[in-house]
């Protein structure tokens, strides 16, 4: 059997399990809004094992072959909104939570994706450490709280971005000068300037060893926050096997790559995502990659 | 120079500073973060410029760093408007575990892609762990309901810290040795573990781990220096 885990209308998870469903293939959707109606215990001896009890069954762990993922902050849902973190909701959510992704990191069943592996994310910097020892390119990047270093980079490097160090999600904007004025709040705050790499986005879903890529036109700095249409591509062979060797060194099933062409055909890898919103690329580019994942996950 | 990486409520690295040899430890909180000064560039990370209680310096000074935060706090951040904290608490910390993993001088504990210090792991993870370094673990139920979580074994504890490959406290024969090899499994050199005995047969088994010991005293200090010096 299959374990899913998150919301209802999240598309990513609703594609896996419209595709689950299509072959008859045994899963459980688990909402991750009915967070309150579910028990959850395991017991650690030699072997991780336990119960899921869920709309009014009672469910062994083992017998989740494979998992896919993708809770959301449960403090958002309307349901919580009465509670507060000394509450038995709150203790019970925070448990149940630490308690699945405890078990996700242990079990022998495939996870899309471990939490551990889902950690480099947490720091662009770090990741891109990781990145380059798979032999991708980075940007040429500055992390700094002295604007007198900041300009001194924008001076030798022509075009700059700045942009969140950590996971939190930043809107990636050129350097101007229109920002003079708040370069003495640096001081606060190390802040990560890159050169700014012109040239054609990319996207690029691994899952397994099977590669999806996705072109990115838009005219926007950052293509999340402006017009962009995603059209069907193909990386060279070459490349493909770099993003799956990527993948597997950073110990993702799934992953959504980063990637930037530029006119010289130089490519650049900025970021790899463990936990990919691939669905609007498959939905622009007819890519079958809900369907690779239904196939991955209920391949083992 | 020895760097002590520690929240600026963190008595125990104030109290860790007179055993050090005069003016070689500095301890960097999350407010230096906060200072005009720091410089890295990705390029060249091991010439970058770092500041500690007010002072530049370079990253070629540190010969050793002793990291007592798994990760910044915001509210600790006092320095930054308060809606903002929580935010500039991740900057720091995603800043802080690459600048901790481009150093080359020893460092208690390295920083994982989870926790700059050392693997930020459930006790379940640390049971795997120890498992997997032969040791006996006593077994255990985590579950939701209201009960909260059991172990299924009953016995006095002990806990026994390593710092580098040496000993601090109490020593009970046969331990030190399945504590050494739990740290190396784990990828730590500075790491407490708490056995259980139990009454049935006198055994000891593995109860817990954490990589955030209680450090007091000159006997911690000279353990930490003579790990720093190569010993």
């Amino acid at each position: 059997m299959i374990l899913l885990w998150g919301l209802k209308d999240d598309s990513p998870l609703q594609l896996v399990r419209e595709k689950l469903i299509e072959k008859g293939i045994d899963h459980l959707f688990l909402n991750h809004s009915d967070i309150l109606e579910t028990q959850l215990e395991i017991e650690y001896s030699e072997k991780p094992r336990g119960t899921l009890d869920a709309y009014g069954s009672r469910y062994q762990m083992e017998d989740f072959r494979a998992m896919y993922l993708r809770p959301y902050d449960f403090r958002q849902f309307p349901h919580f909104k009465d509670f507060d973190e000394k509450s038995d909701e709150w203790r019970h959510a925070i448990t149940f939570e630490d308690i699945l992704w405890g078990y996700a990191e242990l079990t022998h069943a495939t996870v899309l994706n471990r939490p551990s592996s889902m950690l480099s994310n947490s720091s662009k910097p770090y990741q891109c450490m990781l990145i380059e020892k798979n032999r991708f390119k980075t940007p040429e990047t500055l992390l700094t709280t002295d604007p007198k270093e900041a300009l001194k980079f924008k001076e030798e490097n022509g075009e700059v971005i700045y942009k969140s160090i950590s996971g939190s999600r930043s809107i990636v904007n050129i350097l101007d000068n229109s920002h003079l004025d708040r370069m003495k709040d640096l001081r606060w705050c190390p802040t990560q300037f890159q050169r700014f790499i012109r040239g054609d986005n990319y996207r690029v879903h691994v899952v397994g060893n099977q590669v999806f890529t996705s072109r990115v036109v838009s005219e926007a700095t950052d293509y999340r926050y402006g017009a962009a249409i995603y059209e069907f591509a193909e990386l060279p062979n070459v490349l493909k096997k770099s993003c799956v060797s990527l993948s597997k060194s950073l110990g993702l099933n799934l992953a959504g790559i980063d990637l930037k062409r530029t006119s010289e055909n130089e490519w650049y890898c900025f970021e790899v995502n463990p936990s990919p919103a691939y669905s609007v690329y498959e939905n622009s580019t007819g890519h079958q990659i809900s369907l690779a994942i239904a196939e991955f996950l209920s391949s083992v | 120079m020895y760097i002590i990486l520690a929240s600026q409520v963190d008595d125990i690295a104030q109290e860790l500073i007179p055993h050090f040899p005069s003016r070689t430890a500095w301890i960097l909180t999350p407010a230096d973060l906060s200072q005009p000064g720091w410089s890295i560039h990705t390029a060249d990370p091991i010439n970058f410029v770092f500041v500690v209680e007010g002072e530049s310096h370079c990253s070629t000074e540190i010969n050793g760093v002793l990291c007592l935060l798994p990760c910044v706090f915001g509210p600790e951040l006092v320095q930054i408007e308060k809606e903002a904290r929580d935010y500039v608490a991740s900057e720091m910390t995603a800043f802080l575990k690459f600048w901790l993993s481009t150093l080359s001088c020893p460092i208690l504990n390295p920083p994982t892609a989870g926790c700059l210090s050392g693997p930020n792991w459930r006790r379940e993870q640390w049971a795997r762990a120890a498992l997997d370094a032969g040791l006996q673990v006593s077994p255990f139920i985590r579950r939701t309901c209201p009960q909260c979580s059991s172990d299924k074994s009953e016995g006095r504890m002990i806990t026994v810290t390593l710092i580098g490959s040496k000993e601090l406290g109490e020593n009970v024969s046969g331990l030190y040795d399945q504590v050494r090899g739990l740290a190396k499994v784990a990828g730590v050199n500075l790491l407490q573990v708490t056995f259980m005995k139990t009454k049935r047969n006198d055994s000891y088994l593995f109860y817990d781990a954490n990589t955030f010991p209680s450090l007091q005293g000159a006997r911690a200090t000279q353990l930490i220096m003579e790990y720093f010096n190569g010993g």
